[in-house]
């Protein structure tokens, strides 16, 4: 009987010792610092905006007269006026344009609500020369339309992204014509120059 | 007699205490705190800032900021950007964290060249020094 209980004795100290050296030999791992820190975050955008590098009105009733610096819409059938405009985007190249805003300041209000239509040009122009009989391509699908207002409010194109995008990527940029949509006579102007000139605004990741 | 047994019973709790507590130290392992989102002996406590280069719309690189110093000079800093569900969208690192002034900053290459507008957060790790 004894024998046993000395066997069973040898035996746990045998447990207890190799179960110390077990610890012992975990507690010479070295355990490492580790900062860890997570957060809310979202990349800020980037916003600039910036004023026409010419505008001109073309004019279907004076077909060979140049009206640099104006900005005159007019809808009379087939002979109305144009504003031309183009920009020189002031987003960084290639940048991701996520929104994109064509404003301008209503001179002269037409007599009437009229929708005024911003419509890609195609071909290149130069507000010095240009003239309805020499005057650029231009799309027929509006980019963005807008109602006029009173005399001194503001008119904001939007969304004119997918445009200005293109120009940014380094496309074609030969502006925008500002059309009467309607079919009735009627006329008004948009402030040219000053404070108060077409601003191009663009909200953009670089 | 009845001594032995005591003394046999006291070695056996006491072995087996010792095994439990040598498991327990098992999951004290660096890489399952990093990833689980907690800190272990931090070099920092008080968080970081980020800031984010971008190339036409896609994040590629971060600076991280508010790094406390000479506490966290070279661990090796790793970044995650996730999305609004928090599933990672891009990653860069390990870049080791050099002697600079408190706080410093570190500049990460993003692999993965995320869209800015997806980022919703960042996990920024620094392991060691």
């Amino acid at each position: 009987m004894s024998r046993w209980v000395v066997l069973l004795l040898v035996l746990g100290v045998a447990v207890s010792g190799a179960s110390f050296a077990s610890a012992a030999s975990i507690g010479s791992v070295t355990v490492q610092s580790v900062t860890s820190y997570s957060a809310s975050s979202t990349v800020p955008t980037s916003s600039c905006s910036s004023n026409p590098t010419q505008l001109a009105t073309i004019n279907g009733q004076q077909k060979t007269k140049n009206y640099a610096n104006t900005l005159t819409i007019t809808d009379n059938g087939s002979r109305p006026s144009y504003g031309l405009v183009q920009f020189s985007p002031c987003a960084s190249a290639n940048a991701y344009v996520v929104s994109a805003t064509f404003g301008a300041t209503i001179a002269t209000a037409p007599s009437a609500t009229r929708t005024w239509g911003v419509f890609p040009i195609t071909s290149a122009w130069s507000a010095g020369t240009v003239t309805w009989s020499a005057a650029p391509t231009i799309s027929g699908t509006a980019s963005a339309t807008q109602t006029t207002g009173a005399a001194g409010s503001t008119m904001a194109w939007s969304p004119v992204a997918a445009d200005v995008q293109g120009w940014v990527n380094g496309g074609a940029n030969d502006g925008w014509a500002i059309e009467d949509t309607g079919s009735t006579y009627d006329t008004g102007s948009l402030t040219p120059t000053g404070g108060s000139a077409p601003t191009l605004s663009i909200v953009y990741y670089p | 007699m009845r001594h032995s047994i005591v003394i046999l019973a006291a070695f056996l709790v006491l072995g087996t205490a010792t095994v439990a507590f040598a498991a327990s130290l098992g999951p004290l392992a660096s890489s399952a705190v990093g990833t689980s989102g907690n800190s272990v002996n931090p070099c920092d406590t008080d968080g970081f800032t980020i800031s984010y280069t971008t190339s036409g719309g896609n994040v590629t690189q971060v600076t991280i900021g508010g790094i406390k110093e000479p506490n966290c000079t070279a661990g090796q800093l790793s970044v995650t950007l996730t999305d609004g569900s928090g599933a990672s969208i891009g990653s860069g690192g390990p870049v080791a964290v050099p002697s600079m002034a408190d706080p410093g900053s570190v500049s990460v290459p993003i692999t993965g060249a995320p869209f800015a507008g997806n980022v919703a957060g960042f996990r920024a790790v620094i392991v060691g020094p």
